[in-house]
């Protein structure tokens, strides 16, 4: 299955030239071993529930992902996991710690960071079918304290908490849970590895393309799951072309007559 | 001022929702407590909007039909006073007579299958019950019935020669859509300017949008806090409120942001002291329902009696679902390209119902995950046929989320279709198989 293997190459080219503008402000990481090692360490609770509350303005340390600072984010997937380095998790910009001094506070009363998010899996049995369920692990629940995901139809815009901040949760953090949902909620899945880019509003646009290129592959996957259930998405036909126009128009015949007769006027 | 006797039959309705506000204004203004000043707002809010159509109407001053979905931020930047062509069924003094007027738009002949919510209206324009605006917004998505809504009014003696714009929506979602549905909006400001004599200033619109996007962002955070267990409010306020708040009566205007800034304020507090939906004795959140259509209009205790009995919550439904973006006031370009977007494919029922069917699986998918809802309803109002079409997406959905989901089969506006108790009948027996309550 290789309708996605553009888009990752494509990927990595505008990361490194991202790359290339940040200067140092990069981190980058090789995780490998179980799947539960990712989380073992990690500064916050994690698991189902761990967030169960929404997360208030008022106790929101930075913002991830508000569209008016810069947001992108899309999963991609592959049979080919050369295309991956499997554990790997990129971060170019600065991270959730220290963000009071660098993060856009004119988005929002919150501060806040543009932000870019890629979830990347591969094995070599993934196909069409597993395509819904690597969406829904990007977008990680509430399943990590102090973390949470807002509910927007078409970005990744997130929170973290004052408390969370506090103790340490960084994009690491976040990446290990997306690597680790990834492993274990995708029975498929072989490998996979995570890009965040927080460095401004114009590379998170420029990341844009790629993701909107990614979401477009995605969607027609979904429209061709639909069909093979036999539901079809778009829809090609009117009263006219349809064979049960006659069913239809005899309905409304008995409706006619039941209102009338409910009224006590002759049907 | 000459006021005939057709323009007193046109705003008689107006006129008597202007009084009936007014006497619930007088009745709130008041009374303490934040609830209430919420409920005051608004109903300041909806008055004034009531009176103005009654001014132009009396005064002969411009005004225009249109609907919420045709970028009512253009109106309100070009000073232009509107109503919603189709809200005549809905206004709250209109429950007295609604089985009636039901009754005499089917001795007119109108197919009862036709959407109640334009039978009426259509009933309404033949009958001079309707203002007769200056010039007219048409809608030609998300169903078939609003256009014959416009055949009428292009036929009816008084409508005739009110002069019609309806911008072209197209079938896709993607940037050529958008651009295309840009420039039918740049087309109808064009239409405006000409027959109203208001013109669009761009600084103004950027203000107006500058303002709307103010209450929208309000809403969205609002919305988050509708995703905590218990949910600080139910089917009211919130909820469509919101929607009715941001774009039906007078969209980017600063007491709508207020209203948005109090609702939030509202919100917040609830869920700092863990108060649910309700503050009745021994109330508890027990199922949060998400409910897929528009609120019923005609059976008010409907909703209560969900509360009441179940500890059913409508944390969620689909006028009250923020699928929005906020509007880039940068440039001219920007403008229209973002009300484009937001006219044509966030909106409420156009969203789901305009073009391909895959947001009826998607919000579905995204509401349920982060609302932790527990049960899905599509009601099935009789003139959503294109909800009922994809009735079969969304059960299948709903199987996969592992959530039940319940199809009625109703008119939103007739209890007489399905009967109330049919309704409440179906909810306990699905409530009760579900093992919900």
């Amino acid at each position: 299955m290789a309708a996605f293997d553009d888009c990752i190459r494509d990927l990595r080219s505008c990361v490194d030239l991202v790359r290339l503008g940040a200067a140092s402000n990069t981190f980058e990481v090789d995780l490998h071993g179980d799947p539960a090692d990712l989380v073992g360490g990690l500064p916050v609770k994690f698991g189902e529930g761990a967030n169960p509350g929404v997360l208030l303005r008022s106790d929101t340390f930075l913002e991830l992902g508000n569209p008016a600072a810069g947001s992108c984010a899309a999963v991609m997937w592959t049979d080919d996991a050369s295309l991956l380095a499997d554990g790997r998790i990129t971060r170019v910009g600065p991270d959730i710690v220290g963000a009071g001094d660098v993060a856009d506070t004119d988005a929002s009363e919150t501060p806040s960071f543009p932000f870019a998010q890629f979830l990347l899996v591969a094995g070599p049995d993934l196909c069409n079918e597993d395509h819904e369920q690597i969406l829904q692990v990007q977008h990680v629940g509430d399943r990590v304290e102090g973390y949470m995901v807002r509910s927007t139809s078409e970005y990744v815009w997130a929170r973290v908490g004052n408390d969370a901040a506090a103790k340490g949760f960084d994009l690491e953090s976040l990446g290990r849970v997306l690597l680790h949902l990834a492993k274990t909620a995708i029975p498929k899945a072989t490998s996979a590895e995570v890009v965040f880019v927080t460095t401004s509003k114009d590379d998170v646009e420029r990341l844009s393309d790629v993701a909107g290129r990614a979401k477009e592959i995605g969607r027609e996957i979904v429209s061709d799951l639909w069909k093979e259930r036999g539901f079809d998405l778009d829809c090609d036909f009117d009263c006219g072309s349809c064979s049960d126009e006659a069913v239809c128009d005899d309905i409304r015949d008995v409706i006619v007559a039941t209102k009338k007769k409910a009224r006590g006027t002759p049907a | 001022m000459v006021m005939t006797a057709s323009k007193d039959r046109q705003i008689a309705r107006y006129r008597k929702e202007r009084d009936y506000f007014a006497e619930v204004y007088n009745m709130v203004k008041d009374l303490p407590g934040d609830d209430m000043k919420l409920y005051r707002m608004q109903t300041e809010i909806l008055l004034s909007a009531k009176e103005t159509i009654v001014d132009c109407v009396e005064n002969d001053k411009p005004f225009i039909g249109a609907y919420f979905c045709n970028a009512p931020e253009m109106f309100s930047a070009m000073d232009l006073p509107w109503f919603m062509i189709m809200e005549t069924s809905f206004l709250s003094t209109a429950s007295d007579s609604l089985l009636g007027d039901i009754d005499s738009s089917e001795e007119m002949g109108l197919a009862t299958d036709l959407c109640t919510a334009i039978r009426l209206p259509i009933y309404y324009i033949e009958e001079g019950l309707m203002p007769v605006p200056t010039a007219a917004i048409g809608l030609l998505s998300p169903c078939d019935g609003a256009p014959m809504l416009h055949q009428v009014m292009m036929h009816n003696e008084a409508w005739k020669s009110v002069p019609q714009y309806s911008a072209d929506p197209p079938y896709g979602k993607d940037e050529r859509a958008v651009n295309y549905y840009a420039d039918e909006l740049k087309r109808m400001a064009d239409f405006l300017e000409r027959h109203t004599g208001h013109s669009l200033d761009m600084d103004r619109l950027a203000q107006v949008c500058d303002e709307s996007n103010k209450g929208y962002a309000l809403w969205q955070e609002y919305n988050e806090l509708r995703r905590n267990v218990p949910s600080p409010h139910g089917w009211m306020p919130g909820g469509s409120t919101a929607f009715a708040m941001s774009q039906c009566y007078v969209a980017g205007d600063p007491r709508c942001t207020a209203w948005f800034e109090h609702l939030l304020k509202c919100g917040e507090d609830r869920v700092r002291a863990g108060k649910g939906a309700s503050d009745a004795e021994g109330f508890k959140e027990k199922i949060r329902l998400f409910w897929f259509d528009l609120l019923p209009v005609v059976t008010t205790d409907f909703m209560p009696w969900l509360e009441e009995e179940f500890g059913a919550v409508t944390v969620m439904d689909m006028f009250g679902n923020y699928p929005y973006t906020l509007i880039d006031t940068s440039s001219e370009k920007t403008m229209f390209h973002d009300l484009a977007k937001r006219n044509l494919l966030d909106s409420p029922m156009i969203r789901q119902a305009r073009g391909t069917a895959e947001n009826f699986a998607n919000d579905i998918r995204r509401i349920v995950t982060d609302y932790k809802i527990d049960a899905v309803v599509l009601p099935g109002h009789m003139g959503h046929k294109d909800g009922s079409a994809a009735s079969g997406i969304m059960r299948e959905t709903c199987r996969e989320l592992g959530v039940p989901f319940l199809y009625i089969g109703m008119d939103l506006f007739d209890p007489r279709y399905t009967t109330p108790e049919a309704v409440k009948d179906k909810m306990s027996e699905f409530f009760a198989g579900m093992g919900l309550g």
